[in-house]
């Protein structure tokens, strides 16, 4: 009887699960695309389903965290922050990007800036637990910048974020810099393009979201850790006016301000942050400068762009990644007084930026 | 579509074994390849129709009643023709970069074990249920064995419970839990591990990176057993179990023997079938060497896990040649032995150069003066002592006699922890899956 009992209850239970998805999918007229999307659409009806308990979500964080295990799934979880640690998916990739980067500088003799930005897990040193294995991003970039010398003019980002350890410079649960983060680089950046940095108080800052969450708090699962806060800083000591222009896959989209914040209203509230970063970005400022710049970046461009756009007339940003062969074949690089590039060190071991740079004329 | 999909798990399955269950117990067979196919056609369909070719001409001719030991050329062509798929589109295609379809070597080589039981003097099956038995989908988890004749036995006179699916239920819980949680954790350190810098290496650290490989793969390995005996008594079939604890064998041959035991045994029934496994002769340590060799095939059919099971082979032909005639006078120490001896070989497992592993390799036994202990390694050790403790514990059998025990003594009392035990697993392994589909 008992035993009766004991398989019912594990049975039971399993078709409850079934009974309750399935009865939710159908009241939601949800229904797979054939059998091929079947699959696909049992994964998503359960998952959304087995998420109407929070709490089940939680039991794998918080069951590791209980064993000790404070990095899961590649992420530190901190008092204070989530902490994405880089790994190098191939170990060739640094070494065929420097290749690959010192090939275009000098079959285009081109003067170029060059800047590895490191990410949190390698400034907040102080959130992790001590002798934590870690990949050596200063390491990194001191060969980067070795390696290349002579051929570009290199920024200490890592220095200059290092100062701010104890400040705000990145988000507690996402992988990008704050906008303070931002203001660090560009203090970095300013004094190697021979610009003279804006102080701080020359910049508006206004608070777009409080309780913002990013993606490695969705990644990590663990909800003890606070929210972020999306911050602007909008230059105000001059008046400037910026235009936008997001182009992606033949369609471009406009925006008169350098914060479309009605994108926050459409999804994440960062959107809002230069439109977010896509194939190819172009800001056009009207301002006494007329100096243009190139840069082959990421999304950390979002943090410093706004700064740096003070003080030039136009900037044109490219994803390598994401940008298609035709847009990197169409760039003029004669069009730009600069070209600079610009890479988180996740970026930059992770994927063929060397190859993709090949492609530009 | 993976076994351990929180689609199959809590929405395909279920539905598919009430279906199943509606049936009548003459219509099963039917009902069991219904079910399959539609499992394989979510699985690989490429597998399914492939299958589906094979298996028509053997259909038809045992339609015919033309299958039979008398008539064995006939016999020999359709063995011929699994055969073939087996090495051609199982073994062969994906050493040339092509993807590897999941199940195939795995069903065909149950039909290739049905076929030979035949032509040795087994009553042939009938169509349907032959064609059930070796599609059931459940047993691709298993990997290369033969269980066709037990599938069949099942198929032939069903016997479904209730208890028997709970026990099913508790099997494929326990073999997702090992797969998405101990196996995934170890697989996590195992990555740590392997992004270490040359000089973060010290002689723990090599020791330890072993040992991860070797509970990682043992959690995998076993969780894939646990999952098919379970999908098996779901369904009302009685599988056996794959992976009998190696990490506790007490020699060599014992050891890959208990790393996929079905197939060594079907290795052995058809090429010694009069010898007995335990006999130390040539022909039974060359059918030890060629199950390693094709288990690490059926791991990574590209190859990636070859060097992993010449290694293990080349122990064999050691123990062999020298370590059997060694006395073992203290049983326990023969284990700690074994289990040392084989832990270099998962070195081999490392996804870096040769060069590499062979410094890792090294480290571990002192060459090159690495130190003793660093930093790196006590922290790993230190983050991870939890995980480690209890992925050497549950590698042991003492859980499973103890379980064992309280079957036999206290029926009531397994019952209820056990099913209260898995209901709590079940809420964990949802936990962890729902954390990996994010």
């Amino acid at each position: 009887m008992l035993k009766h009992a004991a398989s019912l209850c594990l049975a039971g239970a399993i078709l409850l699960v079934c009974a309750l998805t399935a009865a939710s999918a159908f009241a939601r007229g949800s229904l797979p695309d054939g059998i091929s999307g079947l699959t696909a659409w049992s994964n998503q009806a359960v998952k959304e389903q087995l998420q109407k308990f929070p709490l089940l979500e939680q039991i794998a964080p918080t069951l590791l965290l209980g064993v000790g295990a404070k990095e899961q799934d590649g992420i530190f979880i901190t008092e204070n922050y989530l902490l994405e640690n880089i790994l190098p998916v191939d170990r060739l990739t640094a070494s065929e990007n420097i290749a690959g980067i010192d090939q275009f500088l000098i079959s285009r003799n081109l003067p170029a800036v060059l800047m590895l930005i490191p990410t949190a897990c390698a400034i907040k040193q102080q959130e992790l637990p001590a002798n934590a294995v870690l990949y050596n991003q200063k390491a990194l970039i001191s060969d980067v910048y070795s390696d290349l010398a002579g051929l570009v003019t290199t920024v200490d980002a890592y220095s200059a974020l290092f100062a701010a350890k104890d400040q705000y410079t990145y988000y507690r649960t996402e992988s990008n810099l704050t906008g303070l983060g931002g203001y660090y680089l560009y203090g970095a950046l300013a004094s190697r393009l021979g610009l003279s940095a804006r102080p701080l108080d020359q910049f508006e800052i206004e608070h777009l979201e409080q309780d913002y969450y990013g993606d490695l708090y969705l990644r990590s699962n663990y909800k003890g850790i606070r929210p972020d806060l999306v911050t602007f800083y909008r230059f105000s000591r001059y008046d400037r006016q910026y235009f936008l222009s997001h182009t992606a896959n033949g369609e471009t989209k406009n925006y008169y301000s350098l914060f479309p914040t009605h994108l926050a209203l459409l999804g994440s509230p960062v959107s809002a942050l230069l439109g977010g970063v896509g194939q190819r970005l172009d800001i056009s400022v009207v301002s006494p400068f007329e100096e243009s710049m190139l840069i082959f970046g990421d999304e950390t461009a979002t943090a410093y762009l706004p700064f740096l756009a003070v003080h030039y007339g136009q900037i044109t940003l490219v994803d390598l990644m994401q940008a298609d062969d035709e847009q990197l074949a169409a760039i003029q690089l004669d069009d730009y007084n600069r070209v600079m590039l610009a890479f988180s060190v996740d970026y930059f071991i992770n994927n063929p930026i060397g190859e993709r740079l090949a492609l530009v004329p | 579509m993976q076994l351990t999909d929180l689609g199959f798990l809590f929405l395909l399955l279920p539905v598919a074994a009430a279906a199943y269950y509606c049936v009548p117990n003459r219509g099963k067979p039917l009902a069991l390849l219904t079910v399959s196919a539609f499992f394989l056609l979510l699985i690989d369909r490429r597998t399914l129709l492939l299958l589906l070719l094979t298996l028509l001409p053997d259909c038809a001719l045992l339609h015919r009643d033309a299958l039979r030991a008398e008539r064995p050329r006939l016999l020999d062509l359709c063995i011929a023709q699994h055969a073939a798929v087996i090495l051609i589109l199982g073994l062969l295609l994906p050493q040339f970069g092509l993807p590897s379809m999941t199940g195939l070597s795995v069903l065909s080589l149950s039909a290739v074990g049905m076929l030979v039981d035949i032509r040795r003097g087994g009553a042939a099956p009938s169509p349907a249920d032959y064609a059930a038995a070796v599609l059931f989908f459940g047993r691709i988890p298993l990997g290369p064995a033969d269980y066709g004749e037990r599938v069949l036995r099942s198929l032939q006179a069903p016997r479904p419970s209730l208890s028997g699916i709970g026990r099913g239920i508790m099997l494929l819980i326990s073999g997702v839990a090992k797969q998405v949680v101990i196996s995934g954790e170890f697989i996590a350190l195992f990555r740590t591990l392997s992004h270490l810098d040359p000089n973060q290496i010290a002689l723990a650290t090599s020791w330890l990176y072993a040992l991860c490989c070797v509970l990682g793969l043992y959690f995998v390995l076993s969780g894939f057993s646990d999952i098919a005996q379970g999908l098996g008594l779901i369904f009302s079939i009685d599988l056996p179990r794959t992976v009998y604890y190696p990490l506790q064998a007490l020699g060599l041959r014992e050891y890959v023997y208990r790393l996929n035991i079905p197939l060594e045994d079907f290795l052995h029934r058809m090429f010694l079938p009069g010898a007995r496994r335990e006999e130390s002769c040539a022909g039974t340590f060359l059918v030890s060497m060629a199950s390693t060799l094709l288990l690490g095939f059926l791991i990574d059919p590209t190859g990636g896990f070859l060097p992993w099971s010449l290694a293990l082979c080349a122990l064999l032909l050691l123990d062999g040649l020298v370590f059997c005639r060694i006395p073992v006078f203290l049983p326990p120490l023969g284990r700690v032995i074994t289990f040392l001896l084989t832990l270099p070989a998962y070195l081999l497992l490392l996804p870096v150069g040769l060069g590499q592993r062979l410094e890792m390799f090294g480290a571990m036994f002192g060459i090159g003066g690495p130190e003793l202990f660093n930093s790196t390694t006590l922290y790993l050790l230190r983050s991870n002592i939890v995980l480690l403790l209890i992925g050497l514990l549950f590698s042991s059998s003492l859980f499973d006699r103890l379980g064992r025990l309280t079957e036999r003594q206290f029926p009531r009392l397994w019952w209820l922890a056990s099913s209260a035990g898995h209901l709590a697993l079940l809420v964990v392994a949802t936990s962890f899956l729902l954390w990996n589909v994010r």
